[in-house]
């Protein structure tokens, strides 16, 4: 690999002063994106449009959609694809690794101690009130031995880069993280409608996801040899269908909703053609409310009647188990460094995003005060849904959202506008800088295994800084390169 | 594999099935529109009484509120499918999800705007090649057989309702009597709606008999269309799901009975019995033993309900018991 | 004292109905107020029964009945010793502060017990009262002030409803009891449980053919004591604990779902009788 500078043969590009991943300044190209840069230049605009569309074309023939605005009888959409990929150097990506390890473990401690004793909150490191109160926290599934003492057993961490180039941990996923589906398929379609990119490239391999995760699912089953695992899906109305379905079969288990499946002393059986037969883990996309019609809603269709109470016998493994949504609450988010230091004794190693929490009463002045500069976000809410960005909205949003938080102080966190790295991506018929997030995979079984890549995910719309896909972003292929250890 | 997705299969056959014959009654009604005098006679034999011609081609193709017009059929076909994508070839998808999607095209409106019967061929030939890629495709294991018992066991229905419909014309003139100009077109149309008339030329020559009609498109054993063909095909299927029941230690339950009750009917009735008998109440005994093991067939493999002869209601409901209020 | 029970719950189906599902609350418990000695509990038609302990630390019962049935009869049969023969003495040692958890349970507010501004009105007069008086007193209240009707409220009827008709059964009564207390700071809990039916005079009066429900308040003196809303007396010896929870939805004794088509007809019996202590085998 050269470190020529690129010269005007790459379109000319702006990053504009934001971080950019592919340009060290304007007409520089970092070094392991050269080969890439080369390629690019070599191609030209038409041969670049050309795959970009055949790439979405294989996205549409599959079927790879999704329901737009969280409304599933509404119309599908593919996942936007943007063509050029994101890189990351072995070096970096080793040291986000052993922070993404270093916090799955703690915030795994961190839930075992909330269901059992409870003696982080004995302490004045974090407020009970603030677990005791957050509306993932599950009392009904206090006192429960889990196997190998895993209560999340996938975790989508979410991470981005500020305008310095250092990587933040954004927030944590531990209910149904979603998204590994089109990681998989991503690198699939580039493959197939550019694979000459990969011939300059060593990318570490992602396609072992799904029988890594069905190791993971295995690995936690209750005492059986050969354990059934199906993967509970809500149904093909659930804006995330695909990815059910698409791990189910890609694991090779049964895709089963909640009407397929049934408790008769305290076992869960799933109803086939040749009689019932024993489900022993059930890797499940359904919100714990919905689980259970006899323990949480009782409205709920989604559900099997009985779940709760085999979960707690120990007779059937739930992943992720009953209760993580407590530490997906983005106040808690707030403490995830005290957590990584009560339970490790470590310094964090990635860092969290300086978080202002509305339930205290300073911080929630200063949110108020400082609104039109902040990103404000609802602490349950995913899917860029309930978030307000400060600089971006208009006055009446403002408003609107001081309101909000001094009504419910508790449901509102506030962080600074960070100036996301971007990274060139394919608008019409030539490059520019769109913000981008990362969101790498992480499963723990028997021991914590990171996804080499991840979702990167793109606001698709210039200057937005939004981009989750049900709101119109897209995703990139992210390529971890082998390192030399 | 899981009663859910086996029932969905078994629906998905039956609708396809479905699809392909009532295509095939727009074939016929269009057919039969150009003679005069003969309204008494297709409106019957399509269903659909009282009907104008217009309203009839409607009804058939694209009349939402009819469960088994054309777009109706295929709507529920692919909603259906679309749910076990998993348990079928993404060809055998992609093939009900085009068509489905071609249905509100613009090209589609215009067709069936027209005279219906192009559309009528399109969509059966859609559905046709549906059948044919889980012919070449799928292995014959289980989703395999319920695609089969579903297939044949509205195969058989269809043709049997179809000659119901015409019993009274059929064995009016069972056996003797010389046939008039206009009742050979009847029963030629009758053999045009289960796609039968080559067939039946090849055995019989032009000779277009009742009798001669309904052993063929009732007792003839080794033609596809015949309701004893479909009940053996359709026995056949369900003996192989049954018995993997059994092996698996649970009952194969009262469906494999009464469809083999139904195809028994067939196959030790020889035609003088069924006349001599009433062919009417034949027919319709034979509807309703096919009704009554698709129930079966439901209650045991897919909803996987202890007593299999048992129709609970709603399949799927659970009611809240009521919790003791604490009275004093 | 010693108590024998016997919990009779008989649920009859219109129709038959399948794969059963029910979660019970029927005890035993075993707590610093009484003793559980012997438990027993039966179903018909034969059932699977498996017991576990539920998220509040309850001994509940999962019993399924998965083939064909149309009826449910559920019999637990026990014998508990009490031993709180005088509530309103303090315990030996000072009682240990509740853990955070207990405090959220106890004090925030529940499915059916929601905050209400109606609620802290009422209690607000004796909140600078020491709390063991203070939850005698709202226990008064109560008892003066809310109607004994059995047939104005429903299983779920929650704390604002009873609020507006002035009446209810016991488990009403316990709940407004527990908002309350939880108004003025007391940490207050739900107990379902049975209360000893007898003619002497300080036998309580109410409860005894059903299941019956008070309150537990937390105080600092005493510990956890048992207030009877629907009696007005202080639960003692003549009151078993089955279950503790926040408010009726996380005890109630019975709960479940079916399968089918069929309307479904609750019975519920209770009997209580004291028996006599076996004598002792000398010391």
């Amino acid at each position: 690999m050269t470190a020529e500078p690129r010269s005007a043969s790459v379109p000319a590009y702006a990053p504009d002063g934001f971080w950019d991943e592919m340009f060290e300044a304007p007409g520089q190209v970092r070094t392991h994106y050269v080969d890439l840069a080369r390629r690019l230049a070599t191609l030209g605009a038409s041969d670049v449009a050309k795959r970009q569309r055949a790439a979405e074309l294989s996205f549409q023939a599959q079927g790879i959609t999704f329901s737009v605005n969280q409304d599933p009888s509404g119309p599908e959409k593919t996942m936007p694809f943007d063509l050029i990929p994101r890189i990351v150097l072995a070096e970096e990506w080793a040291r986000i690794e052993r922070g993404l390890e270093q916090r799955v473990r703690a915030l795994n401690l961190f839930l075992h101690d909330i269901y059992h004793e409870q003696r982080i909150l004995r302490t004045d490191l974090i407020p009970a009130e603030l677990v005791l109160g957050a509306r993932g926290y599950r009392r009904e599934f206090r006192n429960v031995d889990v196997p190998r003492d895993v209560y999340t057993h996938v975790v989508g961490s979410d991470l981005v880069r500020d305008g310095a180039g250092t990587w933040y941990v954004l927030e944590d996923n531990l209910r149904v993280p979603s998204g590994v589906s089109y990681l998989v398929e991503n690198r699939r379609v580039l493959k197939r409608v550019w694979p000459q990119i990969f011939a300059d490239y060593r990318v570490r391999p992602v396609e072992g996801y799904p029988q890594d995760l069905l190791d993971v699912l295995r690995a936690v089953a209750p005492g059986t040899d050969d354990p059934t695992v199906v993967l509970l899906t809500p149904g093909v109305h659930n804006s995330a269908f695909f990815e059910h379905a698409f791990l189910a079969k890609t694991m090779g288990i049964d895709l089963v909703q909640g009407s397929d499946l049934f408790v008769d002393d305290a076992a869960v059986y799933m109803r086939t053609t040749r009689g019932r037969r024993r489900v022993h883990v059930i890797y499940r996309r359904v919100d714990d409310d919905f689980l259970d019609p006899l323990a949480f809603r009782s409205d709920s269709l989604l559900g099997v009647p009985g779940m709760l109470a085999t979960s707690r016998m120990g007779r059937v493994t739930l992943a992720n188990a009953i209760g993580t949504g407590v530490a997906d609450d983005k106040a808690i988010y707030a403490y995830v460094p005290t957590i990584i230091k009560y339970y490790l004794g470590e310094d964090e190693i990635l860092p969290n995003v300086k978080t202002y929490i509305a339930d205290d009463p300073t911080e929630r002045a200063y949110i108020l005060e400082h609104i039109a500069e902040l990103v404000v976000k609802s602490v349950n809410e995913s899917g860029g849904y309930g978030m307000l960005i400060g600089p971006h909205a208009p006055v009446a949003d403002h408003e609107e959202y001081r309101a909000r938080i001094q009504a419910n102080p508790r449901g509102y966190i506030a962080q600074p506008t960070l100036a996301l790295s971007r990274h060139p991506t394919w608008s019409r018929d030539h490059l520019e800088g769109r913000h981008v997030d990362l969101r790498p995979f992480i499963l723990f079984g028997r021991d914590v295994k990171v996804t080499p890549g991840g979702l990167t995910r793109v606001a698709l719309r210039s200057g937005s800084l939004v981009v989750n896909s049900s709101q119109g972003g897209g995703a990139k292929d992210t390529w971890v390169l082998e390192g030399t250890c | 594999m899981l009663s859910r997705v086996a029932d969905d299969l078994y629906w998905v056959a039956r609708y396809v099935e479905r699809g392909i014959a009532v295509s095939r009654l727009v074939d016929v009604t269009r057919h039969l529109e150009l003679d005069a005098g003969s309204e008494d006679f297709w409106a019957p034999l399509v269903g659909a009484i009282d009907l104008a011609s217009d309203d009839v081609r409607y009804y058939l193709t694209s009349d939402t509120m009819n469960p088994d017009s054309l777009v109706s059929c295929v709507r529920s076909a692919r909603t259906l499918a679309r749910g076990i994508r998993e348990a079928i070839a993404s060809e055998m998808w992609e093939e009900l999800n085009t068509l489905y999607g071609s249905l509100a095209t613009p090209t589609t409106a215009r067709a069936v705007r027209g005279e219906g019967v192009s559309f009528a061929r399109l969509v059966r030939e859609r559905l046709q090649a549906f059948q044919g890629l889980a012919e070449a495709t799928l292995a014959r294991e289980e989703e395999w057989q319920f695609l089969e018992i579903g297939k044949f066991v509205e195969r058989a229905d269809d043709v049997a309702r179809v000659l119901n419909r015409q019993s009274h014309l059929l064995a009016a003139t069972g056996g003797s009597a010389e046939p008039g100009g206009s009742d050979v077109v009847r029963w030629l149309a009758v053999l045009r709606s289960c796609g039968s008339a080559e067939a039946y030329a090849r055995y019989y020559s032009l000779r277009v008999e009742p009798v001669r009609l309904l052993e063929f498109l009732l007792l003839n054993p080794v033609f596809p269309q015949s309701v004893r063909f479909s009940l053996a095909s359709a026995c056949a299927a369900l003996d192989a799901v049954a018995a993997l029941r059994s092996a698996a230690g649970n009952d194969p339950g009262p469906a494999v009975r009464t469809l083999g009750r139904a195809r028994a009917q067939v196959e030790l009735t020889a035609i003088d019995e069924v006349f001599d008998r009433g062919l009417e109440p034949f027919l319709t005994n034979i509807q309703v033993l096919i009704a009554q093991a698709s129930d079966e067939l439901s209650a045991t493999f897919l909803r996987d309900e202890p007593i299999p002869g048992r129709l609970v209601g709603v399949a799927r409901a659970t009611m809240i018991m009521a919790a003791q209020q604490q009275q004093q | 004292m010693r108590i024998r029970v016997e919990h009779r719950t008989q649920l009859e189906y219109s129709a038959d109905v399948f794969e059963s599902v029910m979660d019970a609350r029927l005890g035993p418990r075993t707590d610093e107020h009484q003793r559980w000695i012997s438990f027993d509990l039966r179903v018909e038609p034969v059932a699977a029964v498996r017991r576990y302990n539920d998220g509040f630390g309850n001994a509940a019962h999962l019993i399924t009945v998965a083939r064909p049935h149309h009826a449910i009869d559920i019999v637990t049969r026990g014998e508990i010793e009490t031993t709180l023969a005088d509530p309103f003495q303090p315990p030996r040692e000072r009682p240990t502060a509740l853990a955070p958890g207990d405090i959220a349970d106890y004090l925030d507010p529940s499915p059916l017990v929601l905050r209400a501004d109606e609620l802290a009105a009422m209690a607000e007069p004796v909140r600078a009262e020491p709390a063991f008086d203070a939850a005698q007193k709202l226990m008064h209240l109560v008892n003066e002030r809310f109607e004994y009707r059995p047939d104005v409220t429903g299983v779920e009827t929650s704390v604002g409803e009873v609020l507006t008709h002035s009446s209810g059964v016991c488990q009403d009564l316990a709940h407004v009891l527990i908002g309350l207390c939880r108004a003025i700071g007391i940490p207050a809990r739900y107990v379902s449980g049975y209360i000893l039916a007898g003619p002497d005079r300080d036998a309580p009066k109410r409860g005894a053919a059903a299941s019956h429900a008070w309150v537990e308040a937390f105080t600092p003196t005493h510990g956890w004591r048992g207030f009877d809303p629907t009696n007005d007396l202080l639960a003692s010896e003549h009151h078993v604990k089955m279950a503790v929870g926040r408010d009726y939805h996380d005890v109630p004794p019975t709960r479940g779902t079916f399968r089918g088509v069929a309307d479904e007809v609750l019975a519920v019996a209770v009997s209580t009788q004291a028996v006599a202590a076996p004598a002792s085998s000398g010391r």
